[in-house]
């Protein structure tokens, strides 16, 4: 029977998420009447407010009751948990002050702003409860690309683990572990346990989840821990989960190593054999090398849909407006069969500039005045310049792309007064000089060490053997 | 004959008995619910098929306009370089000297048990390696004396030592590798990825194929054929002779305006056809005709490598005029530069069985590898000064390996030294499009026989190839008699240690 009674009060709380919104109606709908009662006088509106204000509260201590039965059945991160419950007690409690207060005839301001007070808490309530469903960061996650940069300070807080000597590190303490709690404990750790699966100490690795073991020592293959990790992209059992920072492909390699080796608890890195690739990896740890995220343009924010008619336009031009993937909306656009393309053409792509990720321009008629234009493009990684007109003028104006990390600048007139202001880019990886006119060691010197010049010219000297004939 | 007119009779009576007047009633109420309902929908939002009707809007109808892939690729483009015969990877990559210890000695009959090879019967000779090697690179890349140019680009490359496949005659296993069937009739993988993303220049075709060796592959012309996808992916075989895709000129009389002329009013017919049976092949031929009045000028340009500075012939050793595969690598860059999505090269002469001093492992097979060594290195360096190799996949190989034995062809001695066709391992290597730089996966036993670890099939290879640019091997799918078709049929998994 307590099982049965048990069993009825989980239940009912499944009904929290429906029965939130009923005080949130009706209190907003007293909270209008009381405006207007309070900007345009009368007292017209006065029992509506009272009767509203006496089943909103009542509704709000309902969804209260609900809400804390649903707690019970677990799985919620606490300390947002315990802001949303008390909150909630909150709006119930300034409700039932308020319909006291209205029920007594007090009139003035002070009723009104503990009205206005109560809508508040509800809005506050409100987000917090978006938070234990949807995860932290939901909100802003999904703003217009425009507004998030309101918030961006929130972001890129992504810790990277450095570990001081890989080899002599203790395998799962030191590096499997730490992976776990950066991409999995959020969900599957102390505070939340996804699935009934933990992974935070030993003992709950080996006991897994509602579905078993996720830990097959010597098979990752049969392992959950290492499958679910590289089941296909979109696919619903991947984790993590879509929406979460994802996994590296290096990380993946090692929790598949250490599995396929025993997935032993105690012994150190160096006492478990290795292939040439884990120990490069392992190494990698050591300097904290921030490697490309297994897929691309993962780590940008989400774009907003493309205007279709511009689109058209622009395709119907010759210039094409190319989708990168068909899960979202970053843009390729490749001026390749438009070649009169220029600083008016590119100005006008601006209303896409949160989708376009690359920009093929080479071989078209942009100059100089581009680069202020280029520079308002924020999710730009790739950007091809090759023979055009521009010069060493323009390339300072670039330093606001934090995310560039591919530019070619081949056959264009750089020189080594404007390289140096690439140093200005944080991301850029990989530059291209090849027929610039100034193929200098000197110039190339002056870049950071991060950025990999290609000067080209290569050549294979003739050898004898070239027009030898058997 | 009269029994062919009771049948006709039969036919038409069926027919007639199959339309009776319920059907009629009956047809007429769902017809024209579906009328109403249809005005209905269209008259909401206003944007119901009145456009359509007007003017034939070429680039919703263009089957070639470049399409995302499933998620975002790192590679955009594929250069292929197929060395149809299958080269030796004895004699290049798979550095064996426990082989050379067994040099002349019979083969060992566990080898041999159960094993079928296509010409060696009896108990063979072993045959040691008939190169030396040395390792190159930081990534220490075994390669032998024959490839001496392209020992400085190990570190670009990442080698599949174990590739293995199920088909030891040239023909079929051609298909495998470019079909993932060996039977006729498969989209070739070119063909696959034009399909999926279309083409990023709509005046060039978005998948062409150069051949050279004197011969196109035994497989014929369905290692690029486009199988059950509509033929507009099939891939645009160019000459390296003469005019570059056979009547790409104009006739003498006929102007460029004219043929726009007749071109339009053929394509106009054509929409009308469309429009009536929706046959996906009446695109095809919208877009074909479309594409060849731009390949009339952009073809011979791009196809023509007079305008290249001196030091670019030299480095690849090109000749202009002249059939190469060298060639053919330049044309490859020069393809991949201006956006086409896929270049499938095929260099024919590799079948090194030793019957001949032109397909022996000791003669001609070294002629054959001085054809390639600078030009393949040449593709790599030049791709990567002009910032295209991150973007672009090469990937070399043959359709399969040749055998650690010598070749003793219908039991008897052969004049020159040879080995046979050989399934269960050769050599693979992906160089750029996203693939990681200096990798050795896999690894054949002492003797090179079989692979004993990291073994990739032929399915991996495509499985691989396709994640690079984006998409999922086992959602790519196309529907053809009933049933949705992959590139990798039921199987391919992904080689995780190159990408």
């Amino acid at each position: 029977m307590i099982v049965f009674f048990d069993e009825l009060l989980g239940f009912l709380g499944l009904f929290h998420p429906l029965l939130v919104h009923l005080p949130i109606g009706i209190l907003l709908l007293a909270f209008v009447m009381a405006i207007r009662t309070r900007f345009k006088g009368g007292d017209m509106y006065l029992p509506a407010i009272k009767l509203s204000l006496f089943l909103g509260t009542i509704a709000a201590i309902v969804a209260a009751l609900s809400g804390y039965l649903l707690s019970r059945n677990g799985g919620y991160e606490e300390d947002v948990l315990s802001y949303h419950k008390w909150l909630g007690i909150a709006v119930a409690i300034s409700g039932l002050w308020l319909w006291f207060l209205y029920r007594k005839e007090s009139s003035g301001a002070f009723r009104f702003w503990l009205f206005f007070i109560l809508v508040l808490l509800i809005g506050v309530t409100g987000h917090y409860g978006g938070t234990l469903t949807h995860g932290k960061g939901y909100f802003v996650e999904a703003m217009p690309v425009a507004l998030k940069k309101l918030f961006k300070a929130e972001e890129d807080k992504e810790e990277v683990f450095i570990v001081q000597n890989a080899q002599e590190a203790e395998a799962y303490k030191g590096i499997i572990q730490p992976i776990l709690k950066q991409r999995c404990q959020s969900c599957h750790g102390q505070r939340k346990q996804e699935g009934g699966l933990a992974l935070d100490t030993k003992e709950n690795l080996l006991k897994g989840g509602e579905n078993g073991t996720v830990l097959n020592a010597n098979d990752s293959k049969k392992s959950e821990l290492y499958a679910r990790l590289v089941l296909p992209e979109g696919h619903k059992k991947r984790m993590p989960p879509k929406g979460r920072t994802p996994i590296t492909a290096d990380q993946i390699k090692l929790i598949a190593w250490w599995i396929d080796q025993g997935a032993n608890f105690d012994k150190k890195v160096h006492e478990i054999p290795q292939t040439e690739e884990i120990a490069h990896l392992l190494k990698k740890l050591e300097t904290g090398e921030k490697e490309e995220s297994a897929v691309l343009y993962a780590d940008l924010p989400a774009a907003p849909s493309l205007p279709k008619d511009k689109v058209d336009a622009w395709q119907a031009k010759g210039i094409k407006i190319i989708q990168v993937a068909r899960d979202n909306n970053f843009v390729l656009v490749n001026a390749i069969n438009y070649p009169q393309f220029n600083d008016k053409d590119l100005q006008e792509l601006l209303a896409i500039k949160d989708n376009i990720v690359q920009l093929k321009l080479g071989n078209t008629a942009v100059t100089d005045l581009a680069f202020s234009t280029l520079s308002a493009m924020p999710i730009l990684s790739r950007l091809h310049l090759e023979n055009t007109k521009i010069s060493d003028a323009g390339l300072s104006q670039l330093k606001g792309l934090s995310k560039l990390t591919y530019l070619n600048l081949t056959g264009t007139k750089v020189t080594s007064k404007g390289l140096s202001k690439l140093n200005e880019l944080p991301s850029l990886k990989n530059l291209y000089l090849y027929k610039t006119l100034n193929q200098e060691v000197a110039a190339i010197k002056q870049l950071n060490a991060k950025i990999k010049a290609d000067t080209g010219n290569y050549s294979l000297p003739f050898i004898e053997t070239d027009t030898i004939r058997f | 004959m009269k029994d062919l007119n009771k049948l006709i009779k039969e036919a038409q009576q069926f027919e007639l008995q199959a339309v009776t007047r319920r059907h009629f009633l009956k047809d007429c109420v769902a017809g024209i619910g579906g009328i109403a309902l249809g005005s209905l929908l269209t008259s909401c939002n206003g944007w119901g098929q009145s456009k359509s009707a007007e003017k034939l809007d070429l680039n919703a109808l263009n089957p070639l306009v470049p399409k995302p892939p499933h998620f975002p690729g790192k590679a955009k483009s594929v250069i292929y370089l197929h060395m149809a015969g299958a080269p030796s990877q004895l004699e290049l990559f798979d550095y064996k000297p426990a082989l050379q210890k067994l040099h002349n000695q019979p083969c060992p009959e566990s080898l041999l048990a159960g094993k079928k090879f296509a010409f060696i019967r009896g108990v063979p000779k072993m045959l040691g390696p008939q190169a030396t090697f040395k390792q190159y690179g930081a990534s220490g890349a075994w390669v032998s004396d024959h490839l001496p140019h392209f020992s400085k680009v190990v570190d670009e490359v990442s080698f599949l030592k174990a590739v293995h496949t199920d088909q030891f005659n040239h023909g079929p296993a051609q298909l495998f590798m470019h079909t993932g069937s060996a039977r006729l009739g498969r989209p070739s993988i070119g063909s696959w990825v034009t399909y999926g993303l279309g083409s990023e220049n709509s005046n060039l075709p978005g998948f062409v194929v150069l051949t050279s060796g004197g011969k196109t592959p035994d497989a014929g012309k369905s290692v690029w054929g486009s199988g059950f996808l509509p033929s507009v992916y099939q891939g645009v075989q160019c000459r390296s002779k003469g005019d570059p895709v056979l009547y790409i000129a104009d006739p003498e009389g006929m102007g460029r305006d004219m043929k726009r002329d007749l071109i339009d009013a053929i394509n106009n017919v054509n929409k009308t056809e469309y429009d009536t049976f929706r046959d996906p092949e009446t695109l095809s031929r919208i877009a074909q005709y479309e594409m060849a009045y731009k390949m009339q000028v952009a073809v011979p340009e791009v196809m023509d490598i007079n305008n290249e500075p001196a030091y670019i012939h030299e480095l690849y050793g090109t000749e202009p005029g002249k059939e190469s595969f060298a060639n053919n690598c330049l044309l490859a860059r020069k393809l991949v530069e201006q956006g086409v999505r896929f270049v499938q090269l095929f260099d024919w002469g590799w079948d090194s069985h030793g019957t001949n001093p032109a397909d022996s492992i000791d003669l001609g097979f070294k002629n054959k590898c001085r054809e390639i060594d600078r030009p393949m290195t040449a593709l790599i360096m030049d791709l990567k000064q002009r910032g295209l190799l991150e973007e672009t996949l090469v990937v070399w190989g043959g359709e399969f390996g040749r055998t650690p034995m010598q070749e003793n062809r219908d039991n008897s001695d052969m004049p020159f030294l040879g080995r046979d066709h050989h399934t269960d391992a050769y050599t693979i290597w992906m160089a750029g499009g996203g693939v990681r730089n200096g990798i050795s996966y896999g690894q054949t036993d002492d003797i090179g026989f079989a692979g004993v670890e990291g073994r990739s099939s032929v399915h991996d290879v495509h499985a691989t190839m396709l994640h690079l640019l984006g998409f999922d091997h086992e959602k790519f799918t196309y529907d053809f008699q009933g049933r949705p078709f992959r590139l990798t049929d039921v199987e391919g998994e992904l080689i995780q240690a190159i990408i």
